[in-house]
């Protein structure tokens, strides 16, 4: 049932009982409290003993849906019981099913002694079948789940319930390298779709029986698989505590992606900047996790949400504690300075062109004004023209299958670059403008900070067309004022720098050497702060060790 | 309350775009650039503005390297019975409004100047685009306009070659002023200092400097030059300086750094040259019986440029020679620029200006027609200091070795 649907009745209720006035309690909408038939709502009594009845349930719930293999088989050895063995097919491993389970089930004299005997299903689970994950079931709710999430269910003729057996296969996605975040030293894993494969990959990067993962099953029809992970005594455990009645007031029917939590959990919505973290790679991850902050990591999506997220780290590369320190730093600077190019850089364009001529060198100014005189518009109707020019070629270039795509590059290079300057429609200098606005959008490594700045890049060229560097200034403190006004799980969204910490000053716009960061972020992880030992940084050896006669 | 503490930020936010507005919104094409202007006073009193306009789309810019067809600039002229008068005749007159923020020359006229230019300089103070910047000059030969009409060849703008060679021309050679307009507002109100401007001139037939064919020749019909040093004495001009004068004024001034000296030796005129690399002046005020006097110490580095004498230059008492023979020399020429300005009565060393520094109090009795009776007769005691460092990539010139 829609979510939706049920919120409308709920508060369809409330709203009868209000006008009554009436004093019983509401009943809080609970599984199974609906009587419409999807398989949420089989009840638990409804299954039964004989197999031929179950197996004509199992087939009208599921609409007869072809991918469900029953093998109808006989057990014992003189093939007296009759038995089934129901897997998804695809979901499943088929040759595990062949030789590990019906092989060993058919015909098998083992069997015999336990046949008519009350716990029959234990028995087999413990003595006959040789796969671990072999787990009873006991109603239709529980089958499902089992059966639809790759587990090979084993019914009998005359016995109560059913065994589930780890079967689970199919097609898998190998790992692959990161296709969004681009390393040169780091590590070439990403995460792929498979739930536990992701948490593989970064349980083999902290092995520390503190790194705990609650698992969550989110949606009322996809069942999504969720977990929570985070490392128990660095994470901070009122954040974990937020996160997890965030988790648990999730009421949707379908979770397609992780980009559907973040929407449903994350502080403010109403804002351009995520307040969230997520990355694909699993080093990405450790590092969060061992920073005090927590993952989420989605089935079927190869992105694990990380927070509580801060401003600056959307400005971080994973590369930066990979390479010298210095370099790290020179870099991050060149992000935040591309960052703001690509914020204002049309905007100061406009509202030098426009308000404050006096600003620029002489020489460039009679350049300029050369190259504009010929264009029939003003600057900034030339500037937004461009900028939605150029915002059209990126969405049709990222949307386009690949050979098509090339074609797109190549019109728009001619286009703007080439015939719209001759054309006499636009200046190269604003085709120099946007190109630079757009190469500075591109050198931010997170795309989703990139793209607050591609909009509000249109806010700061209306500001500067209007009132010139004066409306950019206005326009930099409102952004301000509103980035300062962002939490992410409880942490001020501009930390380590708004709130000014000074121990965790070292990781943001510089990054300092890795021996002297020897405190966690203090926000996140309160309790467990240091982080290394101190004085370690790298020196030559001392005399005395010589003198002492070791190695001359 | 939270609420209203919201409604108070949104209003105040508000409110503060309306302290902006559009009002100075301008495009590019809406505005014509002013490089420089021309003042002359006209017979009848009024005074004839003229604006060089840069024509931007004759400036080679990109693609079109050669430039545009015609010249890069064009030249309008407006008449009015004060400056503002004829600023606003400009706009019935030209399409674009005028905008000064780029305008690096003021440009005035030789006649204009001997009448006194306190009636024409507040404006450009007051304007709040026309910057400070901009150097003040006179034409040397006549009107200003002459001067601004003429194309000049590898600057495009003239008033870039007019600015850039004065200021290579003080720096590296002396004898060449490029005053701006905050330092000449300096000099016509600082007691004990008067001003000085510099100059440019027209050479050659200027009705043909105008037409753009004269700059496809090699030799030009007409072409600018810089002139020595306008006098300012109360805002009148009273005096050119060129030569040696004018260098000891740059010199005094502080203006030059680097120059090039003549020294006769061993009975042959101008035998040596000196290319002086660094210039150090102190001035240095003194009370001798309740008179001032000037003590100056100059001290000049430079290396020998020109030798066209037999000389050993590797002997060091023959070089201390001729650093002696320099510092007086050098010593007669500044204490010759002294007097020319003392004959002027005109203190443009700023000597009062030191003197009422140092001593205030005395200073009070001394401002009274400082020019006149005070600096007229001031004793200037002159000491020089030249060192020779070296004697370029050679030693010994030829000569020495002639056969």
């Amino acid at each position: 049932m829609p979510y939706w649907w049920k919120k409308q009745r709920n508060a369809a209720k409330k709203e009868n009982k209000s006008a009554k006035k009436s004093r019983d309690v509401q009943k809080t909408p609970v599984r199974g409290d609906d009587t419409s038939g999807t398989v949420t709502d089989i009840p638990f009594l409804t299954m039964g003993t004989d197999l031929k009845t179950r197996l004509g349930q199992l087939k009208k719930t599921t609409g007869n849906s072809s991918d469900i293999v029953i093998h109808q088989i006989m057990l014992g050895s003189g093939n007296d019981l009759p038995a089934a063995v129901i897997s998804v097919d695809g979901l499943d491993d088929p040759k595990m099913i062949n030789e590990n389970l019906l092989e060993v089930l058919m015909g098998n004299p083992e069997i015999d002694g336990y046949l008519g005997s009350e716990n029959i299903l234990d028995s087999i689970m413990k003595h006959v079948i040789k796969i671990g994950g072999v787990k009873k079931v006991m109603n239709w709710n529980d089958l499902f789940s089992e059966l639809l999430s790759g587990q090979s269910i084993l019914l009998i003729d005359g016995v109560y319930g059913g065994l589930s057996i780890s079967t689970r296969g199919g097609q898998q996605r190998a790992i692959e390298e990161p296709a969004t975040e681009v390393t040169v030293r780091g590590p070439r894993d990403s995460f792929t779709e498979s739930l536990r494969v992701n948490t593989s990959l970064i349980r083999k990067r902290i092995k520390d029986p503190n790194l705990w993962i609650e698992n969550f099953k989110i949606g009322e029809v996809t069942r999504t698989d969720v977990a929570l992970m985070y490392i128990k005594g660095i994470a901070n455990d009122k954040v974990l505590e937020e996160a997890r009645k965030r988790l648990n007031t999730i009421k949707i029917d379908a979770i397609l992606g992780s980009g559907y939590i973040e929407q449903l959990i994350e502080d403010k919505t109403y804002t351009i900047f995520p307040t969230m973290h997520h990355s694909e790679r699993p080093d990405v991850v450790a590092a969060n996790l061992l920073e005090g902050r927590f993952a989420i990591v989605v089935e079927g999506s190869p992105f694990v949400l990380l927070a509580p997220a801060v401003f600056i780290q959307f400005f971080q590369s994973a590369d930066d504690y990979y390479t010298r320190f210095d370099i790290a730093t020179a870099i991050r600077l060149l992000r935040v300075l591309s960052y703001l190019i690509s914020l204002v850089g049309p905007a100061v364009y406009v509202a030098e062109t426009t308000f404050h001529q006096e600003l620029i060198p002489t020489q460039l100014v009679f350049v300029l004004a050369a190259q504009r005189e010929t264009i029939p518009f003003p600057a900034v109707v030339e500037a937004i023209g461009m900028e939605i020019v150029f915002e059209i070629l990126r969405e049709a270039g990222l949307r386009l299958p690949r050979p098509i795509g090339q074609t797109v590059s190549i019109v728009g290079a001619l286009v703007i670059g080439q015939a719209a300057v001759q054309a006499g429609i636009v200046s190269p200098a604003m085709v120099i403008v946007v190109s630079i606005t757009a190469i500075a959008s591109f050198a931010t490594p997170s795309f989703f900070i990139a793209i607050s700045a591609r909009l509000y890049r249109f806010v700061f060229m209306f500001l500067a067309a209007t009132f010139g560097f004066y409306g950019i200034i206005i326009g930099m403190i409102a952004l301000a004022v509103h980035l300062t006004s962002l939490r992410s799980f409880g942490v001020p969204y501009t930390a380590p720098i708004a709130p000014f910490i000074r121990s965790n000053s070292g990781d943001t716009v510089i990054r300092v050497p890795i021996w002297s960061m020897s405190a966690r972020p203090r926000l996140f992880s309160q309790k467990n702060i240091i982080r290394q030992a101190e004085n370690q940084k790298p020196m030559p050896p001392k005399q005395k060790s010589v003198k002492n006669g070791e190695q001359p | 309350m939270r609420r209203r503490r919201w409604k108070t930020a949104v209003a105040l936010f508000t409110a503060s775009f309306l302290l902006a507005g559009c009002w100075s919104h301008k495009e590019l094409t809406d505005i014509a650039f002013v490089s420089a202007i021309g003042i002359d006073r006209l017979e009848n009193g009024n005074y004839l503005l003229t604006y060089q306009i840069v024509n931007s789309l004759n400036i080679p810019s990109g693609m079109q390297i050669s430039g545009g067809q015609g010249p890069t600039v064009t030249i309008y002229q407006t008449e009015g019975k004060t400056v503002e008068d004829a600023f606003l005749a400009a706009g019935r007159e030209i399409s674009r409004r005028l905008y000064f923020s780029h305008t690096n020359v003021l440009l005035i006229g030789k006649s204009t100047a001997e009448n006194g230019i306190y009636p024409i300089i507040d404006i450009f103070d007051r304007n709040k685009e026309f910057r400070n910047t901009a150097s003040v000059l006179i034409a040397r030969n006549g009107k200003a306009e002459d001067v601004l009409k003429v194309l000049t060849p590898i600057e495009r703008i003239p008033t870039n070659r007019i600015n850039k060679t004065l200021e290579y021309a003080q720096e590296d050679v002396g004898g060449r002023v490029k005053t701006d307009l905050s330092d000449l507002l300096y000099d016509l109100t600082t007691e004990g200092k008067e001003a000085v401007v510099g100059s440019f001139k027209l050479i050659g037939d200027k009705k043909k400097g105008e037409m753009l064919e004269s700059l496809n020749q090699t030799e030009l019909d007409a072409y600018l030059t810089s002139g020595g040093i306008g006098i300012l004495k109360h805002g009148k001009l009273i005096d050119w300086v060129g030569g040696q004068d004018a260098l000891t004024i740059t010199w005094l001034l502080k203006k030059t750094k680097m120059t090039s000296l003549d020294l006769d030796w061993a009975h042959h005129p101008n035998a040596l040259g000196l290319q002086v690399r660094k210039t150090i002046i102190g001035m240095k005020p003194a009370m001798k019986n309740g008179k001032p006097e000037m003590h100056i110490h100059i001290s000049l580095v430079g290396q020998l440029q020109e030798i066209n004498v037999p000389l050993d230059v590797m002997d060091s008492k023959e070089m201390a020679r001729i650093e002696k023979a320099y510092e007086k020399n050098v010593e007669q020429q500044i204490n010759h620029g002294i007097r020319h300005m003392q004959h002027d009565q005109c203190d443009v060393f700023g000597f009062g200006e030191m003197i009422y520094r140092q001593y205030p109090k005395e200073w009070h009795s001394l401002r009274h027609h400082w020019n006149e009776k005070g600096f007229a007769h001031l004793n200037v005691k002159v000491h020089a200091n030249v060192v020779i460092a070296n004697s370029g990539i050679r030693t010994n010139p030829f000569h020495s070795n002639l056969k």
